[in-house]
C-alpha cells in the first residue's frame, strides 16, 4: 500500500460506527465517521473516499437511498452495506446495481476486510 | 257389552221405578239404582254420571210421592232416605272414579304423544339380564364394577347382548336409519360400536350402584354405518329395581357437535396464530435491539485481535476495543431485562393460591378432551390444601400443558390403557405436584431436552410448552423434571415452595 486509503463508515448506531470504525482502522486504513446519510452526502467532496461502509435501516435517508443518490450524480465509490436485516431482495437489488458487499449484522471481520479489499483493488 | 250397557241401565231404572211405585215391601227397593250408576260407569261421561244420579234421585222421590204423598210413615220416610243416600254417595264415589280414570287416561295419552311424535330417540329396553349378571358378580365378591372389570374385560359386549329391546319411537327409527322396530333391534349390537364401550362401563357401573339415571355422550353408529355423535340419558325408575322397564332416550347431537369441533378448532388456531405473531413481534424487537450491540460486540473483538496481531501490537488500542465489549454486552443484557420486565409487569401477579384448587378448575376445561380420549382420569390430591404464593393463571397454564401432553401421547389408538394420574403432595417445604400417563414415555436421553424452546415431537407444535412451563415454575421458586420408563408412560413433576418458605 504505497498511500492510505481513505474509509467513510456511516451508521445511526454510535457503538456499531465506533465498532466498525476501531476494525477498519486497525487494518490500517483512515476512517471518517458519519451517523446519518444527511451528514454525509454535506461532506461530500470535502474530503476523497476510497470505499463508503453504510448501514441500511436509518431515519431520514437510508442507505440504499443514498447509493441511489449518489451512482445517479456519478460518484462511483465503491459501497459495502450492512443491516441488521438481510433482506434477500434489497441483497439482489443493491448487489445488481454494483454495490460491493451486503453484510448482514454481526458479520465476520474478515467479511469486512475482504469486501473493502476488493473494493480497493477495483 | 258397552253398546248395551246404556239400554241395560235404563230397563233396571224402569224395573226398579215400577216396584218402587207399585209395590209395598217393607224394604228400601230405590237402594237398587246403585246398580244403574254403576252400570253407566262404563258408558257416560262425567257430567253424565251426575246426571243419571240425579235423575235416579228424582226417580226416588216420584215413587215416594206416588205411593206414600198423602200419608208418608215413619218407616217408609226412613227407607227412602237411605235409599237417597245411597244413590248419593254412589254417584259421588262413581265419579270420583270417573275422574281418576281420565286423568290416567290423559297421562297415558300425553305419553304416548311423546313417545312417538318427540325428537328424542325413545328406547322401552328390558335390562333383568344385565341386573342379573351384575348381580351374581356382586355376589362372587367382586367389590365394584372397576375390580370385576378387570377380570371380565368382556364383560360391557356380554351386557349389550343381554339388554332386550322392548320398543322404540317413530325418531328412533328415522335418526338410526331403521326400515322398522325388527330391523333396529337385530342391528342394536352393531350399532354399538367399540368407541360407545368406555360409556357402556360406566353404565354398568351406575347399574352396579343402583343409580336411578345416567346421562352420557358418545358415538354410536347408525344403520347406513354412518358415525352419529349422541347424548343419551337411561332411566332407571326405583320402583322397577329388577330393571325390567328401562327407558333410553337418545338426541343426536352429530351437527351441534360438529359446530362445536369446529370453533374449538378455530379457537386453538387463533391462539396459535396469535402467539406466533406475538413470537414474531418479540423477535424483531430481540433481533434490533440485541443485534446491534452483538454486531458491535463481534466487530470490536475482530479489531483487538487485529490490533494485537499487528507487527507492533498497539496495546492501548487492544484496551480500548475490550472495554467497547464490555459496555456493549451491558446494553445487550439490558435490553434483555427490560424485556423480562415488560412481560412479567404484563401478565403477573403474585397471590396465595391454593395448587389443589387450581387443579380441580383445570380439570374441569380439559375434561372434554380427557373424555374424547377416553382416558381414565385419578386425583390423588393431598388431604390438606397447600397454600403457595405465586400466579394461579400461570401455574394453570403449566398445569394444562402437562395434561395436554399427556392427553396427546395417549393419542394412538394402539395404546389401551388410558390413565392420567394427577397428584398433589407435601414434602420438606414444597408442594409436589405430579402427572403421570400411560403413553409410550420418552427415551432417558430426551429427558434434558424436552424442556428447551422450540424442542418439538409434534407436526404442528411449537415447542414452547415444556419450556413456557418450565420457565413459570422457575419463576415461582420451584423446579421441573420429567421422568419415564420406555413404553409405560412418563411422569412429569413440579415442585413449588409452601408459602412460608417463598415468603422468607
Amino acid at each position: 500500500m504505497s498511500e492510505v486509503k481513505s474509509i467513510a463508515i456511516i451508521d445511526d448506531d454510535a457503538s456499531v460506527l465506533d465498532a466498525t470504525e476501531n476494525l477498519v482502522r486497525s487494518y490500517g486504513f483512515k476512517v471518517s465517521k458519519f451517523t446519518s446519510a444527511e451528514s454525509y452526502l454535506a461532506s461530500v467532496g470535502d474530503i476523497e473516499i476510497d470505499c463508503l461502509i453504510t448501514d441500511v435501516q436509518m431515519d431520514g435517508i437510508s442507505g440504499v437511498e443514498l447509493s441511489q443518490i449518489l451512482w445517479e450524480s456519478g460518484v462511483k465509490t465503491p459501497i459495502i452495506f450492512i443491516t441488521a436485516f438481510p433482506d434477500e431482495r434489497i441483497r439482489n437489488r443493491v448487489m445488481a446495481a454494483g454495490a460491493i458487499g451486503f453484510l448482514g449484522k454481526p458479520f465476520e471481520s474478515k467479511s469486512l476486510i475482504d469486501c473493502i479489499e476488493r473494493a480497493l483493488t477495483n | 257389552m258397552s253398546r248395551f250397557s246404556p239400554l241395560a241401565a235404563i230397563l233396571i231404572a224402569v224395573v226398579i221405578f215400577a216396584l218402587d211405585t207399585l209395590t209395598s215391601f217393607d224394604m228400601a227397593i230405590a237402594v237398587l239404582y246403585v246398580t244403574v250408576v254403576l252400570l253407566s260407569l262404563s258408558f257416560a261421561t262425567r257430567k253424565g254420571l251426575l246426571f243419571i244420579g240425579a235423575v235416579c234421585i228424582g226417580l226416588t222421590l216420584l215413587s215416594f210421592a206416588v205411593s206414600h204423598g198423602e200419608n208418608p210413615t215413619s218407616d217408609s220416610t226412613a227407607r227412602c232416605f237411605v235409599s237417597l243416600a245411597a244413590i248419593g254417595i254412589t254417584t259421588l264415589l262413581a265419579y270420583r272414579v270417573k275422574t281418576a280414570i281420565a286423568v290416567l287416561g290423559e297421562s297415558e295419552q300425553r305419553y304416548r304423544t311423546i313417545f312417538l311424535a318427540t325428537g328424542v330417540a325413545i328406547l322401552e329396553m328390558d335390562f333383568t339380564a344385565v341386573k342379573a349378571a351384575i348381580e351374581r358378580l356382586k355376589a362372587d365378591g367382586f367389590p365394584d364394577m372397576r375390580t370385576a372389570a378387570e377380570v371380565n374385560p368382556d364383560f360391557a359386549r356380554t351386557a349389550i347382548g343381554m339388554m332386550r329391546l322392548t320398543n322404540v319411537n317413530n325418531t328412533t327409527l328415522t335418526t338410526f336409519k331403521a326400515k322398522d322396530l325388527d330391523a333396529f333391534r337385530t342391528a342394536l349390537p352393531k350399532l354399538i360400536g367399540k368407541e360407545m364401550e368406555g360409556s357402556i362401563w360406566a353404565l354398568l357401573e351406575a347399574i352396579w350402584d343402583s343409580n336411578t339415571s345416567f346421562e352420557s355422550e358418545t358415538m354410536m353408529n347408525d344403520l347406513d354405518g354412518n358415525r352419529i355423535s349422541i347424548l343419551y340419558n337411561v332411566a332407571m325408575p326405583h320402583d322397577r329395581p329388577s330393571l325390567d322397564m328401562v327407558l333410553v332416550s337418545i338426541v343426536d347431537v352429530t351437527a351441534r357437535h360438529e359446530a362445536e369441533n369446529e370453533l374449538h378448532q378455530a379457537h386453538a388456531e387463533l391462539a396459535h396464530v396469535t402467539r406466533v405473531a406475538t413470537l414474531g413481534e418479540l423477535t424483531v424487537s430481540i433481533a434490533h435491539e440485541v443485534n446491534q450491540p452483538l454486531a458491535a460486540i463481534v466487530t470490536n473483538g475482530g479489531a483487538g485481535l487485529r490490533w494485537l496481531k499487528r507487527s507492533e501490537p498497539d496495546l492501548d488500542e487492544v484496551e480500548t476495543s475490550m472495554q467497547r465489549m464490555i459496555a456493549d454486552a451491558g446494553r445487550a443484557s439490558e435490553v434483555i431485562k427490560r424485556l423480562r420486565a415488560l412481560s412479567s409487569k404484563a401478565t403477573s401477579q403474585t397471590i396465595p393460591v391454593n395448587l389443589n384448587e387450581v387443579i380441580r378448575e383445570t380439570v374441569v376445561l380439559v375434561q372434554r378432551e380427557l373424555s374424547n380420549q377416553r382416558i381414565d382420569l385419578q386425583l390423588e390430591l393431598v388431604a390438606d390444601s397447600p397454600s403457595i404464593s405465586g400466579d394461579p393463571i400461570q401455574l394453570q397454564q403449566v398445569i394444562i400443558n402437562l395434561i395436554l401432553n399427556a392427553v396427546q401421547a395417549m393419542s394412538d389408538p394402539a395404546i389401551r390403557t388410558r390413565k392420567l394420574l394427577v397428584q398433589t403432595a407435601v414434602a420438606g417445604g414444597v408442594v409436589v405436584t405430579k402427572v403421570r400417563d400411560t403413553g409410550p414415555g420418552f427415551a432417558a436421553e430426551k429427558a434434558a431436552s424436552l424442556f428447551d424452546a422450540f424442542y418439538t415431537t409434534k407436526s404442528n407444535g411449537m415447542g414452547m410448552g415444556l419450556s413456557i412451563c418450565r420457565s413459570i415454575v422457575v419463576a415461582h421458586g420451584g423446579r421441573i423434571n420429567a421422568s419415564s420408563e420406555p413404553g409405560k408412560g412418563a411422569i412429569f413433576e413440579f415442585t413449588i415452595p409452601l408459602q412460608e418458605e417463598a415468603v422468607s
